[in-house]
Parts: C-alpha cells; sequence; structure tokens
C-alpha cells in the first residue's frame, strides 16, 4: 500500500475511534481492525509483542477510571472507593479505545519501511511548501534520525560494556554514585552522536547537497486499487459508526 | 603466584538460544600468568567475544572459564562479576569515546573510586596510572575532550590501569593512530607487561605486533580456535598464516623473499634484530 494512504488512514481511525460510544459501535470498530490486522500479512505473534508493552499502562489508566468514577449506581462499595456500573463501562470503552488506537499504529509501524513513512510524511505535508516551511528537509531530517538509531544502539553498548569494565555500577550503590555512572553513558554517547552528525555532514556537502535544490526519490510509490478498496472500506465503516452512535 | 586463565569447552552465542550463530565453539584453552598473548584472526572471528569472556562483560553459553579460582559460567551471578573486575582490566577498540568527566584526572579517578578504594588511595593511584603512560602532568585539569587522538588513548588507559589489574586485555590498542603513536603505546603496554608483572591479552590485526613482542599467540577463526602456539611456529609454518587470512610481518616476509632468491637463514628472524644478525652471520661466512 501507498505509506501516504496508511498514514492518512491511521489518523482517519483514530479519529472515528474517539466518536465511538456504545457497544455496538465499539464491535464494529474491533472488526475493522482485525479486518486490517489480517491483510496487513503482520504475523499476530510479533504483532502482539508489539503492543504487550503499552498494555501495561492502558491497563492502569482503566483501574483508575474505574475507581474514581462517581456517576451511576454503586455496585461495591469499600471506604472512600466506589466501583460503579457506569464506571466500569466506560473503563472498557477506555481500554477498547487505547487498544484500537495502538493496533492502528502498530499496523502503521510494523508493515511500512521507517523511510517509507518519512517520504508519506514529507508527502502530506507538502501543502505547506507554499508557506515556506522547509517540507523536505524536516523528512531528510527524519529519515536520518531514523538510519541513525541502530548505529547507537551499537555505540550505546560498547559505551556500557566499557564503563561496566571500569567497575561502574547501575543497580546499586547511592543516588549519586548511580547518577555518575549513567552520566558516563550519556557523555560519551552525546559525543559520538555529534561526531555522526558533522561527519555525515561533512559527507553530504562534498556530495554536493543544497537543501533548496529538489530531490528525486529512489523509490516511486503509486495509489493502486488495493488503496482505493482501502480507503472506501474505512470510509464506509466511518460512516455506519456516526449513524450507531448516539 | 598469579592467576592464569583457563576456558573450559566455552561455546558462546549472542542470541543465547539460538545456536546456528555461535560466535564462540568449544574453546579450550590455557593463558599462563605473565605471559603476553596475542589474539589474531579475521574480522568476525571471535577475538573481541572471546576476550569479553575473561572478566565476565559476556558469560558462556556453555562450558566454564576460570581465572585463578573464580569460575564464571551462565549461571554466574553478577555480584561475582564485579569482584573479578578489580582483577582483569579490559581496554577496549577505541577506549577513547569512554571518557566523560570535565577533567583528565577525575576520568582516570572514575574506575578505581567504582571499585571502592578511598579517596586518597584514588588520587595516588589515579597519578600514578597518569605517570605511567607518560602523561604530561600540566594537563591534568585540562578537559579529555581538547587532547589529541593519542593522548586520549593513553589517558583510557591509564582510566584501566589506576584499577591496579593484574589482567590487562587490550582489544586493538593501535587501532587509528600514526606509526609513531603505535610505537609508543606498543612500547608503553611492553614496559607494563615487563615491570608490573601482568598478564597480557591483546587482540591485534598487526602481525609485527605479535611478531616484536608476544610469547604465545592464539590463531582464530569463524569462532574456532585454530591454533595457540608462539609466534616464531607461527610465522614458520606459511600454510596456517595464509589459511587464516593473516599476514606474515614485514621482517618475516623479507625473510622469505631472501629465501625464494636462494638466500636461507637457519631460522626465521622475529625482528629487525634477529634479520640484522642472520645477515651479518651470512656475510662474514
Amino acid at each position: 500500500m501507498n505509506p501516504i494512504m496508511k498514514i492518512i488512514l491511521t489518523f482517519y481511525f483514530t479519529l472515528i475511534v474517539f466518536l465511538a460510544n456504545n457497544w455496538i459501535s465499539y464491535a464494529i470498530l474491533w472488526l475493522l481492525a482485525i479486518i486490517s490486522i489480517y491483510f496487513s500479512g503482520i504475523n499476530i505473534k510479533t504483532f502482539f509483542n508489539g503492543i504487550k508493552a503499552i498494555l501495561f499502562i492502558i491497563l492502569i489508566t482503566v483501574i483508575i477510571q474505574i475507581l474514581f468514577s462517581v456517576n451511576g449506581n454503586v455496585i461495591f462499595n469499600y471506604g472512600p472507593i466506589k466501583i460503579t456500573n457506569l464506571g466500569i463501562k466506560y473503563g472498557i470503552f477506555i481500554f477498547f479505545r487505547f487498544t484500537l488506537i495502538v493496533i492502528a499504529s502498530t499496523i502503521l509501524t510494523l508493515s511500512t519501511k521507517p523511510l517509507a513513512i518519512a517520504y508519506g510524511i514529507e508527502k502530506i505535508m507538502s501543502p505547506l511548501n507554499k508557506l515556506h516551511f522547509p517540507v523536505e528537509v524536516l523528512s531528510l531530517m527524519i529519515s536520518i534520525a531514523l538510519r541513525f538509531v541502530p548505529t547507537l544502539i551499537d555505540e550505546i553498548s560498547s559505551i556500557i560494556k566499557a564503563q561496566k569494565a571500569r567497575g561502574a555500577n547501575f543497580n546499586n550503590g547511592n543516588l549519586i554514585k548511580r547518577a555518575n555512572a549513567i552520566a558516563s553513558i550519556f557523555i560519551p554517547l552525546f559525543l559520538v552522536a555529534m561526531n555522526h552528525a558533522s561527519d555525515l555532514g561533512d559527507a553530504m556537502v562534498s556530495r554536493g547537497y543544497k537543501s533548496n535544490v529538489k530531490r528525486s526519490q529512489y523509490h516511486h510509490y503509486h495509489i493502486n486499487h488495493i488503496d482505493w478498496i482501502s480507503c472506501f472500506t474505512y470510509l464506509l465503516f466511518g460512516v455506519l459508526i456516526v449513524f450507531i452512535r448516539k | 603466584m598469579g592467576d592464569s586463565i583457563v576456558f573450559n569447552d566455552v561455546n558462546f552465542s549472542y542470541h543465547s538460544n539460538d545456536l546456528s550463530h555461535q560466535a564462540l565453539k568449544d574453546i579450550n584453552l590455557k593463558i599462563p600468568y605473565h605471559s603476553f598473548t596475542a589474539i589474531v584472526g579475521k574480522t568476525g572471528s571471535g577475538k573481541s567475544t572471546l576476550v569479553q569472556q575473561i572478566n565476565g562483560l559476556l558469560k558462556p553459553t556453555s562450558g566454564t572459564v576460570m581465572v585463578g579460582n573464580s569460575i564464571i559460567s551462565n549461571k554466574t551471578p553478577d555480584k561475582k562479576l564485579f569482584k573479578l573486575r578489580k582483577k582483569v582490566g579490559i581496554v577496549f577498540q577505541f577506549p577513547e569515546h569512554q571518557l566523560f568527566e570535565d577533567t583528565v584526572l577525575k576520568d582516570v579517578c572514575f574506575g578505581p573510586k567504582n571499585i571502592g578504594y578511598n579517596d586518597n588511595d584514588v588520587m595516588t593511584l589515579a597519578e600514578k596510572s597518569l605517570q605511567v603512560v607518560d602523561f604530561p602532568k600540566r594537563l591534568y585539569d585540562q578537559s579529555p575532550f581538547n587532547l589529541s587522538g593519542g593522548q586520549m588513548r593513553r589517558v583510557a588507559i591509564a582510566g584501566v590501569l589506576a584499577m591496579n589489574p593484574k589482567i590487562l586485555i587490550l582489544d586493538e590498542p593501535t587501532a587509528g593512530l600514526d606509526q609513531i603513536g603505535k610505537r609508543s603505546i606498543m612500547n608503553l603496554i611492553y614496559n607494563l607487561y615487563c615491570k608490573r608483572n601482568l598478564t597480557i591479552i591483546m587482540v591485534t590485526h598487526q602481525m609485527s605486533d605479535v611478531s616484536d613482542y608476544a610469547d604465545h599467540v592464539i590463531v582464530m577463526n569463524n569462532g574456532k580456535m585454530v591454533k595457540m602456539t608462539t609466534p616464531r611456529l607461527l610465522f614458520e609454518n606459511y600454510n596456517l598464516v595464509l589459511h587464516n587470512n593473516l599476514r606474515m610481518p614485514e621482517v618475516v616476509n623479507f625473510a622469505y623473499h631472501l629465501k625464494q632468491n636462494g638466500v636461507s637463514f637457519s631460522k626465521i628472524p622475529l625482528n629487525i634484530k634477529e634479520l640484522t644478525t642472520l645477515i651479518v652471520n651470512k656475510l662474514h661466512r
């Protein structure tokens, strides 16, 4: 699929998630999410590994919502804590809402190469060019940042090893000692990052990079029938939800 | 008596349950106390992985590593490893990347402070090791980032020496330095070896460093130890050198060329001095 379409549809999905406010509309959204997961071709296992980390934060939000909502009939009462039927209902709705949004963005990031996402963002923001906003520079910055993530991970692990060999202890000791141990990682890391940046800058300039020249694309993305089908499906579900919501 | 290092059937894989990409396979070796051991092999042959087992930065997936009487295995708790790191110092590739304090002296103090020396001892140790690496006293309060590459490397080495290790591991200590810088760092390491009774283990691509300084050499290829031998036996064995993508040191190469042109010596010369003696003897006869 075209990355532009994917990004737009992900935003659109997030929007209609906030429109839903009863059981049926959430059921419809889940259906759409499941269809999307199925057609994205992502392995279910990798998919759930991806969202497991965030699930914990969502659950905490839900518990707070259930414990501290005051409206509705009280089902359970213990001291200052009142659990109401409406509280539980909205708790579940919030859980659905967050999970659906996380699912949508996970589909986007797992099925799209970082460079394609940068391309998509550039194209979507291209109207801003008219306001003299440097869209292409911004998208180049995004792609460079993404490109250097693995490099910096390598650097970080070698710095951690070097400081460990010098007896740095990141898990024990008082606060000052630990803060110092962490500084011993981040200061060298910043320096390495700066060096990379200035080397890259030199390399780009020496190969004739100028920010105001039109750059060509190595990959070309076209909008094909799959894009239109998914676009249409999402619109249909959106309309359905507008009618079903209370 | 000092500690020797023994590897027993060591296997190591970076992804612990995936045995198809093993970084080390069935390593058995013994590095004697107060030896100068060079580890050679092409890039990706497992040299750096091997040395990181010795102070527990990486634990063997199976098998054991013994340093003196402490044993490192898969199950060794990290707390024990912390003790081991007092004994075994590692100077990594491009050690200047580990500098972070605002003055040279403070940076050298980081190691000894971490392993629990009191403030007075830390100072003495730091100043002593900076003297050992020939670092000029007037630069002690400089920021380490204002130094030249060679000086930064000296500070980084001093930072490890200040922890007073009994075993010093160096991972390509001369990479990225100019010829004079390389020579002086190697001389420094050799002096340490002689004066402090250290056991030195050095990963290197410089064959001349192997022939000039080492008394033992370990040849690695594709995660396996091909051979542990002496530099002389290694460089006498032309095929062994060739098959493991190594090169002969210049001196040895010169002798081989002479041999091809009809001038053969009684033994392979390992350094300029030996070569000169052999040539002189030939001429006098």
